[in-house]
Protein backbone atom coordinates (compact mmCIF):
# COMPACT_ATOMS: atom_id res chain seq x y z
CA UNK A 1 0.00 0.00 0.00
CA UNK A 2 1.32 3.23 -1.17
CA UNK A 3 2.22 5.60 1.71
CA UNK A 4 -0.47 8.58 1.38
CA UNK A 5 -2.20 11.08 4.21
CA UNK A 6 -4.66 7.81 5.08
CA UNK A 7 -1.83 5.76 6.22
CA UNK A 8 -1.14 8.54 9.22
CA UNK A 9 -4.74 9.37 9.78
CA UNK A 10 -5.31 5.89 10.30
CA UNK A 11 -2.60 5.72 12.92
CA UNK A 12 -4.17 8.41 14.44
CA UNK A 13 -7.78 7.22 14.24
CA UNK A 14 -7.88 5.87 18.14
CA UNK A 15 -6.98 9.24 19.46
CA UNK A 16 -9.73 11.06 17.36
CA UNK A 17 -13.01 10.26 19.75
CA UNK A 18 -16.59 9.40 17.94
CA UNK A 19 -17.83 12.59 18.52
CA UNK A 20 -15.33 14.88 17.01
CA UNK A 21 -15.34 12.57 13.74
CA UNK A 22 -18.05 10.35 13.51
CA UNK A 23 -17.63 6.94 11.63
CA UNK A 24 -19.17 8.21 8.56
CA UNK A 25 -17.34 11.35 8.58
CA UNK A 26 -14.24 9.45 9.48
CA UNK A 27 -14.95 7.36 6.54
CA UNK A 28 -15.12 9.89 4.04
CA UNK A 29 -11.91 11.52 5.81
CA UNK A 30 -9.94 8.34 5.12
CA UNK A 31 -11.03 8.08 1.70
CA UNK A 32 -10.25 11.38 0.76
CA UNK A 33 -6.43 10.92 2.41
CA UNK A 34 -6.01 8.29 0.12
CA UNK A 35 -5.54 11.36 -2.56
CA UNK A 36 -3.36 13.51 -0.36
CA UNK A 37 0.89 13.27 0.05
CA UNK A 38 2.34 11.77 3.31
CA UNK A 39 4.43 14.57 4.16
CA UNK A 40 2.91 17.24 5.38
CA UNK A 41 1.02 18.89 8.32
CA UNK A 42 -2.76 18.47 8.07
CA UNK A 43 -5.05 19.77 10.32
CA UNK A 44 -8.76 18.06 10.80
CA UNK A 45 -11.80 20.87 11.20
CA UNK A 46 -14.14 19.42 14.27
CA UNK A 47 -17.54 21.08 15.51
CA UNK A 48 -17.97 21.65 18.94
CA UNK A 49 -21.79 22.11 19.46
CA UNK A 50 -23.88 19.26 20.96
CA UNK A 51 -25.48 19.45 17.80
CA UNK A 52 -23.04 18.78 15.41
CA UNK A 53 -23.16 15.35 14.70
CA UNK A 54 -19.02 14.62 14.06
CA UNK A 55 -18.55 16.33 10.92
CA UNK A 56 -14.74 17.01 10.01
CA UNK A 57 -12.91 18.97 7.21
CA UNK A 58 -9.16 18.37 7.01
CA UNK A 59 -6.35 20.81 5.15
CA UNK A 60 -2.88 20.34 4.49
CA UNK A 61 -0.13 22.26 3.79
CA UNK A 62 2.00 22.92 0.82
CA UNK A 63 5.46 24.54 1.36
CA UNK A 64 7.33 23.27 -1.77
CA UNK A 65 5.67 23.22 -5.01
CA UNK A 66 7.44 19.52 -5.16
CA UNK A 67 4.63 18.70 -3.04
CA UNK A 68 1.76 19.10 -5.42
CA UNK A 69 2.83 16.74 -7.39
CA UNK A 70 1.46 13.79 -4.85
CA UNK A 71 -1.87 15.71 -5.07
CA UNK A 72 -4.42 13.32 -7.50
CA UNK A 73 -4.90 15.89 -10.47
CA UNK A 74 -8.51 15.37 -9.80
CA UNK A 75 -8.31 16.73 -6.83
CA UNK A 76 -7.15 20.59 -8.19
CA UNK A 77 -9.08 22.70 -10.61
CA UNK A 78 -7.23 23.80 -13.68
CA UNK A 79 -6.06 27.16 -12.57
CA UNK A 80 -4.79 25.53 -8.92
CA UNK A 81 -3.22 22.96 -11.38
CA UNK A 82 -1.16 25.66 -13.15
CA UNK A 83 -0.41 28.06 -10.18
CA UNK A 84 1.07 25.05 -7.86
CA UNK A 85 3.24 23.39 -11.05
CA UNK A 86 4.95 26.66 -11.56
CA UNK A 87 5.54 26.97 -8.16
CA UNK A 88 3.46 30.51 -7.58
CA UNK A 89 6.08 31.91 -9.66
CA UNK A 90 3.87 34.16 -11.65
CA UNK A 91 3.31 35.48 -8.63
CA UNK A 92 6.66 37.36 -8.84
CA UNK A 93 10.10 37.10 -7.12
CA UNK A 94 11.12 36.38 -4.44
CA UNK A 95 7.24 35.19 -3.64
CA UNK A 96 5.83 36.73 -0.70
CA UNK A 97 4.22 33.14 0.21
CA UNK A 98 5.94 30.87 2.74
CA UNK A 99 2.77 28.08 1.86
CA UNK A 100 -0.10 27.61 -0.07
CA UNK A 101 -2.62 25.25 2.05
CA UNK A 102 -5.57 23.70 0.52
CA UNK A 103 -8.84 22.89 2.37
CA UNK A 104 -11.18 20.12 1.95
CA UNK A 105 -14.82 20.47 3.12
CA UNK A 106 -15.83 17.20 3.56
CA UNK A 107 -18.69 18.64 5.09
CA UNK A 108 -20.07 20.44 2.06
CA UNK A 109 -19.21 17.70 -0.80
CA UNK A 110 -21.66 14.88 0.35
CA UNK A 111 -20.20 12.72 -3.09
CA UNK A 112 -16.80 12.52 -4.38
CA UNK A 113 -13.80 14.39 -3.75
CA UNK A 114 -14.66 17.84 -3.00
CA UNK A 115 -12.79 21.45 -4.50
CA UNK A 116 -10.26 22.41 -2.11
CA UNK A 117 -10.28 25.96 -0.87
CA UNK A 118 -6.87 27.58 -1.12
CA UNK A 119 -5.10 29.80 1.25
CA UNK A 120 -1.51 31.54 0.56
CA UNK A 121 0.48 32.13 4.08
CA UNK A 122 2.28 35.77 3.20
CA UNK A 123 5.65 36.44 4.49
CA UNK A 124 8.03 39.48 3.85
CA UNK A 125 7.07 42.06 1.89
CA UNK A 126 4.32 42.73 -0.39
CA UNK A 127 1.96 45.58 -1.02
CA UNK A 128 -2.15 45.45 -1.22
CA UNK A 129 -2.07 45.69 -4.82
CA UNK A 130 -0.17 43.09 -5.33
CA UNK A 131 -2.69 41.23 -2.90
CA UNK A 132 -5.41 42.27 -4.63
CA UNK A 133 -4.37 42.23 -8.32
CA UNK A 134 -2.01 39.10 -8.39
CA UNK A 135 -2.08 36.62 -5.44
CA UNK A 136 -5.83 36.50 -4.95
CA UNK A 137 -6.91 36.26 -8.67
CA UNK A 138 -3.88 33.36 -9.01
CA UNK A 139 -5.48 32.07 -6.28
CA UNK A 140 -8.93 32.54 -7.21
CA UNK A 141 -8.44 31.39 -11.03
CA UNK A 142 -10.51 34.60 -11.87
CA UNK A 143 -10.13 38.45 -11.19
CA UNK A 144 -11.50 40.45 -8.43
CA UNK A 145 -14.79 42.36 -8.58
CA UNK A 146 -14.29 46.02 -8.66
CA UNK A 147 -16.19 45.77 -5.11
CA UNK A 148 -14.47 43.32 -4.03
CA UNK A 149 -11.00 45.23 -5.16
CA UNK A 150 -12.92 48.08 -3.06
CA UNK A 151 -13.34 46.74 0.24
CA UNK A 152 -10.48 44.73 0.39
CA UNK A 153 -8.22 48.12 -0.06
CA UNK A 154 -10.34 49.90 2.56
CA UNK A 155 -9.48 46.58 4.76
CA UNK A 156 -5.52 46.53 4.11
CA UNK A 157 -5.98 50.36 4.51
CA UNK A 158 -7.08 50.80 7.89
CA UNK A 159 -4.66 48.10 9.38
CA UNK A 160 -3.26 49.17 12.14
CA UNK A 161 0.33 48.89 12.54
CA UNK A 162 0.63 45.88 15.18
CA UNK A 163 -1.42 43.68 12.77
CA UNK A 164 -0.60 42.22 9.42
CA UNK A 165 -2.48 40.07 7.16
CA UNK A 166 -1.07 36.22 7.80
CA UNK A 167 -3.49 34.29 5.32
CA UNK A 168 -5.20 35.48 2.20
CA UNK A 169 -7.61 32.89 0.89
CA UNK A 170 -10.19 32.05 -1.97
CA UNK A 171 -13.45 30.07 -1.47
CA UNK A 172 -14.01 30.09 -4.80
CA UNK A 173 -14.93 26.67 -4.05
CA UNK A 174 -18.09 26.95 -2.44
CA UNK A 175 -21.24 28.68 -3.86
CA UNK A 176 -20.63 32.65 -3.94
CA UNK A 177 -17.75 34.55 -4.94
CA UNK A 178 -15.95 35.07 -1.38
CA UNK A 179 -12.13 35.82 -0.79
CA UNK A 180 -11.01 35.85 2.87
CA UNK A 181 -8.17 37.78 4.32
CA UNK A 182 -7.11 36.34 7.78
CA UNK A 183 -5.29 39.50 10.23
CA UNK A 184 -2.83 38.69 13.57
CA UNK A 185 -1.81 41.07 15.63
CA UNK A 186 -5.08 42.18 17.22
CA UNK A 187 -6.73 41.73 20.50
CA UNK A 188 -10.33 41.79 20.66
CA UNK A 189 -10.58 45.63 21.85
CA UNK A 190 -8.62 46.17 19.10
CA UNK A 191 -10.32 44.57 16.07
CA UNK A 192 -13.45 45.77 17.02
CA UNK A 193 -11.56 49.53 16.74
CA UNK A 194 -10.22 48.31 13.03
CA UNK A 195 -14.15 46.97 11.91
CA UNK A 196 -16.01 50.31 13.28
CA UNK A 197 -13.19 52.51 11.06
CA UNK A 198 -14.52 50.92 7.60
CA UNK A 199 -16.83 47.73 8.06
CA UNK A 200 -20.46 47.59 8.33
CA UNK A 201 -21.75 48.42 11.75
CA UNK A 202 -22.49 45.33 13.11
CA UNK A 203 -19.13 43.99 12.54
CA UNK A 204 -17.94 45.54 15.66
CA UNK A 205 -20.56 44.32 17.72
CA UNK A 206 -20.55 40.84 16.98
CA UNK A 207 -16.54 40.50 17.94
CA UNK A 208 -18.11 42.69 21.22
CA UNK A 209 -20.63 39.70 21.96
CA UNK A 210 -17.70 36.90 21.27
CA UNK A 211 -14.99 39.17 23.58
CA UNK A 212 -15.85 37.87 26.85
CA UNK A 213 -15.67 34.01 25.57
CA UNK A 214 -11.93 34.20 24.07
CA UNK A 215 -10.63 36.70 26.80
CA UNK A 216 -6.80 35.72 27.93
CA UNK A 217 -6.05 33.80 24.99
CA UNK A 218 -2.80 34.28 24.27
CA UNK A 219 -3.11 35.21 20.07
CA UNK A 220 -5.83 36.12 18.49
CA UNK A 221 -6.73 35.83 14.80
CA UNK A 222 -9.63 37.82 13.15
CA UNK A 223 -11.09 36.56 9.83
CA UNK A 224 -13.77 38.25 7.25
CA UNK A 225 -14.79 37.44 3.89
CA UNK A 226 -15.02 39.85 0.78
CA UNK A 227 -18.03 39.02 -1.89
CA UNK A 228 -19.92 42.32 -2.99
CA UNK A 229 -18.77 43.74 0.13
CA UNK A 230 -17.84 42.77 3.59
CA UNK A 231 -19.76 39.60 4.71
CA UNK A 232 -21.65 39.39 7.82
CA UNK A 233 -19.99 36.13 8.98
CA UNK A 234 -16.76 36.78 11.23
CA UNK A 235 -14.65 34.51 12.60
CA UNK A 236 -12.39 34.93 15.72
CA UNK A 237 -9.33 32.57 16.11
CA UNK A 238 -7.46 32.04 19.40
CA UNK A 239 -5.10 30.07 21.11
CA UNK A 240 -2.26 29.06 23.48
CA UNK A 241 1.24 28.61 22.30
CA UNK A 242 1.62 25.55 24.84
CA UNK A 243 -0.24 22.75 25.17
CA UNK A 244 -3.22 21.93 27.06
CA UNK A 245 -1.68 20.22 29.59
CA UNK A 246 1.12 23.09 30.36
CA UNK A 247 -1.72 25.83 29.42
CA UNK A 248 -4.59 25.75 31.37
CA UNK A 249 -6.40 28.56 29.39
CA UNK A 250 -7.03 25.85 26.93
CA UNK A 251 -9.28 24.29 29.31
CA UNK A 252 -10.69 27.66 31.04
CA UNK A 253 -11.48 28.78 27.34
CA UNK A 254 -13.38 25.46 26.25
CA UNK A 255 -15.21 25.92 29.64
CA UNK A 256 -16.38 29.21 29.06
CA UNK A 257 -17.84 27.80 25.87
CA UNK A 258 -19.66 25.08 27.51
CA UNK A 259 -21.17 26.78 29.71
CA UNK A 260 -21.92 29.66 26.44
CA UNK A 261 -23.73 26.27 25.33
CA UNK A 262 -21.75 26.37 22.72
CA UNK A 263 -18.72 23.51 23.11
CA UNK A 264 -20.08 19.89 24.68
CA UNK A 265 -18.70 19.05 27.38
CA UNK A 266 -17.46 15.54 25.89
CA UNK A 267 -16.40 16.95 23.01
CA UNK A 268 -14.24 19.57 24.99
CA UNK A 269 -12.54 16.60 26.89
CA UNK A 270 -11.80 15.04 23.86
CA UNK A 271 -10.49 17.85 22.27
CA UNK A 272 -8.27 18.48 25.35
CA UNK A 273 -6.90 14.83 24.53
CA UNK A 274 -5.95 15.14 21.40
CA UNK A 275 -2.75 16.36 21.71
CA UNK A 276 0.51 13.53 21.89
CA UNK A 277 2.52 11.72 19.82
CA UNK A 278 2.79 8.06 18.04
CA UNK A 279 6.46 6.30 17.16
CA UNK A 280 6.93 2.69 16.20
CA UNK A 281 7.85 1.93 19.73
CA UNK A 282 4.70 3.12 21.33
CA UNK A 283 2.24 1.98 18.52
CA UNK A 284 4.53 -0.81 16.53
CA UNK A 285 0.95 -2.32 15.76
CA UNK A 286 -0.81 0.63 14.37
CA UNK A 287 2.61 2.03 12.79
CA UNK A 288 1.79 1.79 8.89
CA UNK A 289 3.73 -1.07 7.87
CA UNK A 290 4.44 1.02 4.80
CA UNK A 291 6.04 3.92 6.99
CA UNK A 292 8.12 1.60 8.92
CA UNK A 293 11.25 2.59 7.71
CA UNK A 294 10.93 6.02 8.00
CA UNK A 295 10.38 5.53 11.63
CA UNK A 296 9.97 9.30 13.61
CA UNK A 297 6.83 10.14 15.18
CA UNK A 298 3.33 10.90 14.10
CA UNK A 299 2.56 14.16 16.12
CA UNK A 300 -0.67 15.43 17.43
CA UNK A 301 -1.03 18.90 18.77
CA UNK A 302 -3.94 21.06 19.61
CA UNK A 303 -3.83 24.36 16.96
CA UNK A 304 -6.53 26.40 17.61
CA UNK A 305 -9.90 27.43 18.38
CA UNK A 306 -12.52 29.55 16.15
CA UNK A 307 -15.89 31.21 16.67
CA UNK A 308 -17.26 32.12 13.86
CA UNK A 309 -20.18 34.65 14.01
CA UNK A 310 -22.93 35.90 12.33
CA UNK A 311 -25.75 37.71 13.46
CA UNK A 312 -28.91 36.67 14.83
CA UNK A 313 -26.83 33.49 15.54
CA UNK A 314 -24.80 32.04 18.27
CA UNK A 315 -21.64 31.56 17.83
CA UNK A 316 -20.17 28.81 16.22
CA UNK A 317 -17.43 26.68 18.08
CA UNK A 318 -14.60 24.94 16.01
CA UNK A 319 -11.48 22.94 16.91
CA UNK A 320 -8.54 22.56 15.10
CA UNK A 321 -6.71 19.07 15.70
CA UNK A 322 -3.12 19.21 13.51
CA UNK A 323 -1.37 16.09 12.87
CA UNK A 324 1.99 15.22 10.95
CA UNK A 325 4.64 13.05 10.68
CA UNK A 326 8.25 13.88 11.25
CA UNK A 327 11.91 13.13 11.99
CA UNK A 328 14.68 14.04 13.63
CA UNK A 329 17.66 14.85 11.60
CA UNK A 330 20.62 12.55 12.13
CA UNK A 331 24.06 14.09 12.88
CA UNK A 332 26.76 12.99 10.67
CA UNK A 333 28.21 10.68 13.79
CA UNK A 334 24.88 8.84 13.95
CA UNK A 335 23.60 10.29 17.22
CA UNK A 336 20.14 12.30 16.83
CA UNK A 337 20.02 15.87 16.87
CA UNK A 338 17.61 17.32 19.74
CA UNK A 339 15.86 19.39 16.97
CA UNK A 340 13.16 18.35 15.30
CA UNK A 341 12.52 19.06 11.26
CA UNK A 342 9.20 17.88 10.02
CA UNK A 343 9.30 15.81 7.21
CA UNK A 344 7.59 19.00 5.12
CA UNK A 345 9.92 21.92 5.90
CA UNK A 346 8.46 24.83 6.63
CA UNK B 1 10.17 -9.62 10.93
CA UNK B 2 6.86 -10.13 11.17
CA UNK B 3 4.52 -7.55 13.31
CA UNK B 4 3.89 -9.55 16.02
CA UNK B 5 7.89 -10.28 16.33
CA UNK B 6 8.08 -6.62 16.11
CA UNK B 7 6.12 -6.02 18.98
CA UNK B 8 6.91 -8.88 21.09
CA UNK B 9 10.68 -6.88 20.46
CA UNK B 10 9.49 -3.30 21.42
CA UNK B 11 7.62 -4.78 24.06
CA UNK B 12 10.37 -6.76 25.67
CA UNK B 13 12.58 -3.67 25.05
CA UNK B 14 10.46 -1.46 27.26
CA UNK B 15 10.27 -3.79 29.56
CA UNK B 16 14.08 -4.47 30.86
CA UNK B 17 15.79 -1.29 31.33
CA UNK B 18 18.80 -2.85 30.48
CA UNK B 19 17.73 -3.50 26.99
CA UNK B 20 16.20 0.19 26.82
CA UNK B 21 19.40 1.44 27.83
CA UNK B 22 21.36 -0.43 25.06
CA UNK B 23 18.45 0.83 22.31
CA UNK B 24 18.59 4.27 23.28
CA UNK B 25 22.68 3.98 22.62
CA UNK B 26 22.29 2.92 19.44
CA UNK B 27 19.64 5.57 18.20
CA UNK B 28 20.01 6.95 14.98
CA UNK B 29 22.32 3.70 13.83
CA UNK B 30 19.58 0.97 12.61
CA UNK B 31 22.83 -1.29 11.12
CA UNK B 32 24.19 -1.39 14.71
CA UNK B 33 20.56 -2.24 15.94
CA UNK B 34 19.95 -4.92 13.30
CA UNK B 35 23.16 -6.67 15.13
CA UNK B 36 22.43 -6.09 18.61
CA UNK B 37 18.71 -7.51 18.12
CA UNK B 38 20.31 -10.63 15.94
CA UNK B 39 22.33 -11.62 18.75
CA UNK B 40 19.49 -11.92 20.99
CA UNK B 41 16.91 -13.72 18.91
CA UNK B 42 14.98 -10.87 17.29
CA UNK B 43 15.16 -11.00 13.17
CA UNK B 44 14.63 -7.06 12.54
CA UNK B 45 14.89 -5.90 9.00
CA UNK B 46 16.94 -2.78 7.42
CA UNK B 47 13.32 -1.40 7.29
CA UNK B 48 12.43 -1.49 10.82
CA UNK B 49 15.61 -1.25 12.34
CA UNK B 50 15.68 1.92 10.81
CA UNK B 51 12.40 2.83 11.93
CA UNK B 52 12.99 2.32 15.60
CA UNK B 53 16.29 3.74 15.31
CA UNK B 54 15.36 6.74 14.28
CA UNK B 55 12.54 7.26 17.29
CA UNK B 56 13.91 5.91 20.65
CA UNK B 57 13.87 9.12 22.10
CA UNK B 58 10.45 10.71 23.55
CA UNK B 59 9.98 14.27 22.37
CA UNK B 60 10.28 16.94 24.74
CA UNK B 61 7.10 19.07 25.39
CA UNK B 62 9.05 21.95 24.16
CA UNK B 63 9.44 19.91 20.77
CA UNK B 64 5.72 19.13 20.80
CA UNK B 65 5.17 22.90 21.24
CA UNK B 66 7.74 23.70 18.15
CA UNK B 67 5.86 21.25 16.26
CA UNK B 68 2.97 23.52 16.16
CA UNK B 69 2.33 23.37 12.74
CA UNK B 70 0.07 24.63 15.40
CA UNK B 71 1.71 28.11 15.18
CA UNK B 72 4.34 27.35 13.20
CA UNK B 73 6.72 29.50 15.40
CA UNK B 74 4.71 32.31 15.32
CA UNK B 75 1.43 31.27 13.47
CA UNK B 76 -1.38 28.86 13.39
CA UNK B 77 -2.82 26.93 10.39
CA UNK B 78 -5.77 29.01 8.76
CA UNK B 79 -9.41 28.18 9.86
CA UNK B 80 -11.14 28.20 6.16
CA UNK B 81 -14.08 26.43 7.47
CA UNK B 82 -16.83 28.77 8.39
Amino acid sequence: MPLTCASWIGLVRPHLAELLVGRPAFDRLLALARHLPAHGLNVIETRLASRSTGTADLSLRLTAPGQAADLAPRLLPPHLRTFLASGWQELGHPVPVAAVWLELDLGRAPQGLPKPLTCARLHGSWDAQWLVDKLLPALHGRPLTASQKHWLHRGLAELPAAARVLYAFSLAARPGNAVRLEICGLEPAAMIAYLDRWAPATAGRQIAEIAPLVEGCGRYHLSFDVEDGVSPRLGVECGFERLPHREPGWRRLLDRLVAAGLCDAAKRDAVLAWPGTDSPWTAVARWPPEAMGLGGYCVRCLSHVKLVSTPGRPPEAKAYLIFEHLQRPAQADGAPTSRLSSSAST
Amino acid sequence: MSRFDLERFTVDTKKDPGMMDEVSRLEGNPQALVRWAAQRGYQLTPDEAHGLASSVSELSDQELENVAGGWDGTTPPPSGGG
